[in-house]
């Protein structure tokens, strides 16, 4: 099965921890995009979108083409060439 | 200790819309006259305005501007909807607010504020809190919602209640430095379960643990306000089917893209139940050092303001700080500080548990108005339920 390449956009603190708001990962599924990131941008950005159980943290959406992964295949979701993924930390103040 | 009574209010009210509904007076045309000049409103849009019915849920920092702005550009009817009294903490940001006013009610300081500043309009401040008893009800008639509410659980009953009665919803939220809009249009857009549904409330950060900047929440209120208002003038919103980000402190402004999900438990599979349980009492951000909560019955209770104030001021327990129209606000011996709204909300800051506040609440309002709350709810003939065991949990009507 061929890897896709896909753009990473990533908001809000995660992208100040991240020190970049996009980025391009050759992966097979969601899941591995995301130990992509967290394996290239270090422990804290890993403690940020992961928790103890290594799930991803229930404050952060994650979509695949406009698409929340809750939606989709979760971590398993197949990504294809030119494939987006937004990694966005929720905000629920006012 | 100030009355703030709408009807009475020091700024007099004209009625200055005394032509046809579908025209504006000399003084209309003035009021509005910087705003009549752009293209995308001029005259016709302008009665549109007029003819307008908003919702602004929560009067905080994203409702209050909202509101302000709302009520000046001559939406004719805007419903404002808070449960709560004006803290201190609230003037860094809620501008529509003064310190003369702590302890008010929010909708009523508010509505008196927009009258003063706009005499053309309707406003109708409702005292409740949003739950799913009344969400529909709240919304029914409206034209737009415009969310002002600061917590996602409230999001998810007014999204609900929008999508089943078909009317548009602006959400926005804001934290920090950072603010999100998109505009909701039942049965055509993801709507707020689409894209974010499977957030965990109790992780989020609120603005009293890490604070929230005034601009965002300006920036965030002002971007609702200019969506509810294209919707208003009959034009696609800018922000259907998309989700701005936006981030002061590197001034930037994104779009993400965000879709329709077909099986999104609320839209897709056409499962707008109301069907779990709100609770009466919940927990909010801490007030004066010590913990918050919050009592929503699940009627509203109109309450008779005269008869609760008496009780109160009889009371050796109580001093009262605040009478207004729509709610009072008073301490007890205890140092707590309570506030009643006229809708049967009640509000006690400072206090050790949520069973201190249940029983607060079952002493002042259900025991000591007892016959005048139930009267005005019960159904029945006589209550089955045995009168000293009667609770806002156990009554089935209240």
């Amino acid at each position: 099965m061929q890897m896709g390449r896909v753009e990473v956009a990533i908001f809000g603190n995660l992208a100040k921890i991240a020190g970049e708001k996009v980025t391009f990962v050759e992966v097979l599924t969601l899941g591995e995009a995301l130990s992509a990131l967290a394996a290239k941008y270090g422990e804290v950005f890993r403690n940020r979108i992961y928790d103890e159980n290594n799930k991803p943290r229930r404050f952060i959406n994650i979509y695949v083409n406009g698409k929340d992964m809750r939606f989709l295949n979760g971590l398993e979701t197949k990504l294809n060439d030119s494939d987006k993924i937004s990694i966005v930390p929720a905000i629920g103040g006012g | 200790m100030a009355d703030l009574n709408l009807e009475k209010s020091g700024a007099a009210e004209k009625n200055l819309a005394t032509v046809l509904p579908h025209s504006l007076s000399d003084e209309e045309f003035e009021f509005y006259s910087r705003q009549i000049v752009l293209p995308h409103i001029g005259y016709d849009g302008q009665i549109k305005l007029k003819h307008a019915r908003i919702c602004i849920v929560g009067l905080g920092g994203l409702g209050s501007p909202a509101a302000l702005q709302l009520a000046s550009m001559g939406v004719g009817h805007i419903r404002l909807v808070d449960h709560d009294v004006v803290e201190i903490s609230n003037l860094q940001r809620q501008y529509i607010y003064s310190a003369k006013y702590l302890g008010y009610p929010k909708v009523e300081v508010a509505a008196k504020r927009l009258k003063e500043l706009n005499p053309n309009i309707n406003v109708e401040p409702l005292p409740l809190s949003l739950s799913h008893w009344n969400a529909e009800e709240i919304v029914r008639d409206m034209d737009v919602i415009v969310d002002g509410l600061d917590h996602i659980g409230p999001r998810r009953v007014l999204n609900r209640a929008c999508l089943k009665t078909g009317v548009p919803y602006v959400y926005g939220a804001a934290i920090m430095t950072f603010g999100n809009v998109s505009t909701i249009i039942p049965r055509e857009t993801p709507c707020l379960e689409c894209f974010l549904g499977g957030i965990n409330e109790d992780a989020l950060p609120t603005c009293a643990t890490v604070g929230v900047h005034p601009a965002i929440l300006n920036i965030v209120a002002s971007i609702e306000v200019s969506e509810a208002v294209r919707i208003v003038l009959g034009k696609k919103p800018l922000l259907a089917s998309k989700l701005l980000y936006c981030d002061i402190s590197e001034m930037s402004f994104e779009i993400i893209q965000i879709s329709k999900v077909e099986n999104c438990p609320v839209c897709g599979l056409n499962n707008i139940d109301f069907s779990h349980e709100a609770e009466n009492i919940f927990e909010v951000c801490g007030r004066e050092g010590g913990r918050t909560f919050i009592v929503t019955p699940k009627k509203n209770l109109n309450l008779e303001m005269d008869r609760l104030v008496n009780l109160i001021n009889n009371s050796r327990d109580f001093h009262i700080e605040v009478k207004a129209n729509l709610g009072v606000t008073f301490t007890s011996k205890s140092g707590g500080k309570i506030s009643i709204l006229k809708s049967g909300v009640m509000i006690v800051a400072n206090a050790s548990s949520k069973e201190e506040v249940h029983h607060l609440y079952d002493e002042i309002v259900i025991r000591r108005l007892g016959s005048s709350v139930c009267k005005s709810v019960c159904k029945t003939d006589h209550c089955h339920i045995p009168y000293d065991r009667g609770t806002v949990a156990n009554c089935p009507f209240v």
